[in-house]
């Protein structure tokens, strides 16, 4: 076991330089470009993850906090000349904060009421961003979001910006990855295996609810921030429950509780439309197929414990019939 | 001897269904009390009313003369009670040990930068707890079982897990629901000195049990109910000569 | 003004009733949150626009589409639900997504996003009561909702099927030992709710005189859902008394606020009443025994 755990820490490591190294091999600024949404896009299955899969909170409403992030973002650069670390930086605080209240609001209600509030939510801020003129502009959106900037080093080239996501998706990854070996993340897996049992070692259930919104919530605001920066244009139509059910499944294609797989599962989502344009067309439907079969044969997605992965791997290993060991 | 937990007129009505009805009795300090009686009579709901799952109909909870009725269940788990489930109630999904780790929630205190700026499980006080929860697991025989995935144990190292993660809390009082259910005759006389080796260490337990040759061997004082309400209370000798106590099981048998 | 709201926001609030009364006898059962609801139903009504389009008899075209919703849920309850029944309460919620997302893209693979009209020929005379107008359709849709929320009560109070139905959704093992067959009667209760769905979605289409995509998701589920935050998710009666809250509710927003909004600010009322009442009017739920 420690020599797998020294190991992980040389691929973790291997891995980082290689995906520091790619754009000498890939040029390409539509590949690049892929690749900026695709680390944003994991930031955002990573906090998915943290909420569904490690607490067992089914939120169906994610890409409202995107949008919070977004928009908070988008008018404080735009309309009010906030620097950009201004703007990133409070939009994380602002979804965070509304991630805390919603939270509240639901934190004595039932599984389904917090799924049903998640996607009202979705709904109303929608509702909001294409109909409160004065300040989200409406339909029109805000356009002309400024590049990110760091103390006149402006991120505005693609190849710029690929080193600023990369950072961006390390950094909130070992951040999220701490969190859920501590004793904050061994609570979340405790009220969502079983919440009473978990009451009776003492986890204020409420609580940890609420704190595991608000810190998904950061994230996905973060996010949210950083790629309308990228973007440069704030949409009203980019924060739909349709946008916040492909998000979900690019958590649950790799694998709710599986960090990693969160990244698979969304390099797969954002790379698929990308490359054929029918998977584009259809891809909701496609979505749709992929969550009933994978609910039915692989609920642990690519990656997550007992997935397609690892059964692959002990296939590979030869390993005897034994009770299955942790993948930590 | 101190009274650790005092309850008074206690009782707690499903509909129609008195569950418990005026219920009065004490948890000692350092004590093995017994809770016994037929199928239906109330002993789960007794450990649910006083760990504060339930809120009684009506009566009173004291710890250690502190009213602690209608607490929620984690703070009267902070004031010192930890229980075991009558069906098991493990974290499925997680390891053996961080079901302990779990269990040592209100022990741990990381603090924000261990939390986010050690290496997980490098931070000291991870790792001080994860040894205590190693010679936990190490006293119930499950320290080779460490890193597996709990779902995935044989039903008697369940229930050996989950008096280990309630042990890890620190509590003053240990009940156990049925720890012997589903065991075989072995499986049961190790759970016996098992209990009562914990017992030893200065805990106190309160055990609900069907199997009379396990709950008359190891209590000292024997609570019995019988449809909600306590109908005998002394040591096991005096429970078995009591009339009233056979007749709630013999009655039982006949139909 | 203010009556005239009252009835228009019954008559929607009726027509809510029956879709949502379909929804929480299904959730009733297996404490899923079902995402296909409206989906599923929506088919129905799209397959009976499909037939009225042909030229078929409107009775004929109606009993076709309820016949649909009936058999689709059937087959999605085997095929999708069954398999998933015990996996706890994420997997089969996202398997109803999934469903939701199949149906209504197969709709719009085939008929588009755009609005039809839906003629059944009926066209309702108006009374006038000083002011008041009451569209006999109004009544009309009235009438057919109470005879389907009684029939419904009556089929699970009187008879056998139904009784199993009330006994899987107590406890599905206690039901099973007491001999009633559990997949059948479930399939049933699906075959049930699919078919109530479809009976309020086509009284929507007529009482609108379109159809469009939105009646199954946007007009049904996520209606029934609301109604079911106010009733109590689960609780028949909530679902029907939640569900006419709710007509009542939109038509005075939309009369005195605003139709814009009127979507978000009932939201809004609802994500505010979690606060107040967090398990809805009439919780469903007893507590959990350990
Ligand atoms: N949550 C609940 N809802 C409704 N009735 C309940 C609930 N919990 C317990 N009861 C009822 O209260 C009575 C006492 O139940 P309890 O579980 O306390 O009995 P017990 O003595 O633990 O029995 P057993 O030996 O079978 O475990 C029973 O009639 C039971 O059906
Ligand atoms: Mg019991």
């Amino acid at each position: 076991m420690m020599n797998l755990a020294a190991n992980r820490k040389m691929i973790t490591i291997a891995a980082i330089l290689a995906a520091c190294a790619l754009p000498l091999v890939i040029t390409d600024e539509y590949a690049l470009r892929v690749l900026n949404v695709f680390f944003i896009y994991s930031v955002v299955a990573l906090s998915i993850n943290l909420i569904v899969g490690f607490c067992g909170q089914l939120d169906m409403g994610r890409a409202a906090f995107m949008g919070l992030g977004a928009y908070w973002s988008a008018i404080l650069a735009v309309r009010l000349h906030f620097p950009f670390f201004v703007a990133f930086l409070t939009a994380g605080i602002f979804a965070g904060l509304v991630g805390a209240i919603l939270g509240f609001l639901c934190r004595k209600s039932s599984f389904d009421y917090l799924t049903l509030i998640t996607i009202g939510f979705n709904v109303v801020c929608q509702v909001v961003f294409l109909n409160w003129i004065p300040v989200t502009n409406g339909a029109m959106g805000i356009p002309k979001v400024p590049v990110p900037e760091f103390f006149g080093f402006a991120f505005d080239t693609n190849l710029r910006f690929y080193y600023l996501a990369l950072g961006f998706l390390v950094v909130c990854y070992v951040l999220i990855e701490r969190i859920t070996k501590s004793k904050l993340g061994r609570a979340f897996e405790a009220i969502r295996d079983d919440s009473i049992a978990a009451s009776y070692s003492g986890i204020n259930i409420q609580n940890f609810k609420v704190l595991n919104f608000a810190i998904g919530s950061v994230f996905t605001g973060l996010a949210g921030s950083l790629l309308v920066h990228y973007t440069q244009y704030a949409s009203p139509f980019n924060y739909t429950l349709d946008e916040s059910v492909y998000q979900l499944q690019m958590a649950i294609l790799g694998g709710l509780g599986s960090l990693p797989g969160s990244l698979l599962g969304t390099l797969i989502l954002v790379v698929a439309p990308e490359i054929s344009r029918s998977f584009y067309e259809y891809r909701l439907v496609f979505v749709g197929f992929m969550m009933v079969i994978m609910m039915i044969y692989w609920p642990n997605g690519l990656l997550g414990k007992a997935g397609v992965g690892e059964r692959l791997i002990g296939i590979m290993r030869f390993r005897k019939k034994e009770p299955e060991e942790a993948g930590r | 001897m101190t009274e650790l937990v005092k309850t008074e007129d206690l009782s707690k009505h499903f509909g129609g269904v008195k569950a418990l009805e005026a219920v009065e009795m004490t948890i000692r300090e350092s004590e093995i009390l017994g809770v016994i009686g037929p199928n239906g009579a109330g002993k789960s709901t007794l450990f649910n009313v006083i760990t504060g799952f339930y809120q009684p109909t009506r009566g009173k909870v004291f710890y250690n003369g502190v009213e602690v009725t209608g607490h929620r269940v984690d703070s009267v788990v902070d004031k010192g009670l930890a229980r075991t489930f009558q069906n098991i109630r493990l974290f499925d999904q997680m390891t053996v040990l961080n079901n302990v780790l779990v269990g040592m929630h209100l022990q741990i205190h990381p603090g924000i930068m261990e939390t986010l700026f050690r290496d997980p499980g490098k931070g000291q006080k991870e790792i001080e707890a994860r040894d205590k929860c190693m010679s936990l697991l190490k006293y119930f025989g499950l320290e080779k079982d460490a890193t597996l995935v709990s779902g995935n144990l044989p039903y008697g190292k369940k229930r050996k897990l989950e008096i280990a993660r309630a042990l890890a809390s620190d509590p003053k009082i240990l009940l156990l629901d049925e720890p012997s259910a589903g065991m075989n005759p072995n499986e049961t006389a190790e759970l016996m000195q098992l209990i009562d080796g914990i017992n030893r260490k200065g805990y106190t337990v309160v055990v609900i049990e069907h199997n009379m040759k396990l709950i008359m061997g190891i209590s000292h004082r024997i609570v019995v109910l019988n449809f909600g309400k306590k109908i005998a209370e002394g040591d096991p000798a005096a429970i078995q000569a009591d009339a009233s106590v056979i007749e709630a099981y013999l009655g039982k048998e006949e139909d | 003004m203010l009556l005239q709201h009252l009835i228009n926001g019954l008559s929607i609030g009726s027509i809510y009733a029956l879709i949502a009364m379909g929804y929480n006898m299904v959730y009733g059962i297996l404490e899923l949150l079902n995402f296909a609801h409206g989906d599923v139903y929506a088919v129905g009504c799209f397959a009976a626009l499909g037939l009225l389009t042909m030229g078929v008899h409107p009775a004929l075209a109606i009993m076709a589409g309820i016949i649909v919703g009936f058999v689709i849920n059937l087959f999605v309850e085997k095929l999708a639900y069954r398999p998933v029944r015990y996996s706890g309460r994420v997997t089969p919620t996202i398997t109803a997504v999934g469903i939701a997302y199949i149906m209504r893209n197969a709709i719009l693979k085939i008929w588009g996003p755009e609005t039809f009209a839906f003629d059944i020929g009926v066209r309702g005379s108006n009374l006038q009561f000083g002011g008041i107008i009451i569209g006999t359709l109004q009544i009309y849709i009235l009438l057919i909702a109470v005879s389907c929320m009684i029939g419904i009560t009556l089929y699970l109070k009187k008879t056998k099927t139904g009784q199993g139905i009330i006994a899987i959704s107590q406890s599905i093992p206690t039901a099973a030992l007491m001999g009633v067959p559990v997949n059948r009667t479930i399939s049933i209760v699906y075959g049930i709710g699919g078919a109530l769905g479809v009976i309020g979605g086509i009284l929507f289409c007529i009482y609108y005189d379109s159809i469009f995509i939105g009646i199954g998701f946007a007009l049904g589920t996520i209606k029934a859902w609301m109604a079911s935050i106010i009733g109590g998710v689960g609780s028949l009666k909530g679902a029907v008394m939640g569900a006419i809250m709710l007509g009542l509710m939109e038509s005075m927003v939309s009369g005195y606020v605003s139709t814009l909004y009127k979507d978000a600010i009932v939201w809004l009322l609802l994500i505010a009443f979690v606060l107040i009442k967090p398990q809805g009017l009439f919780p469903a739920q007893v507590a959990e025994k350990i």
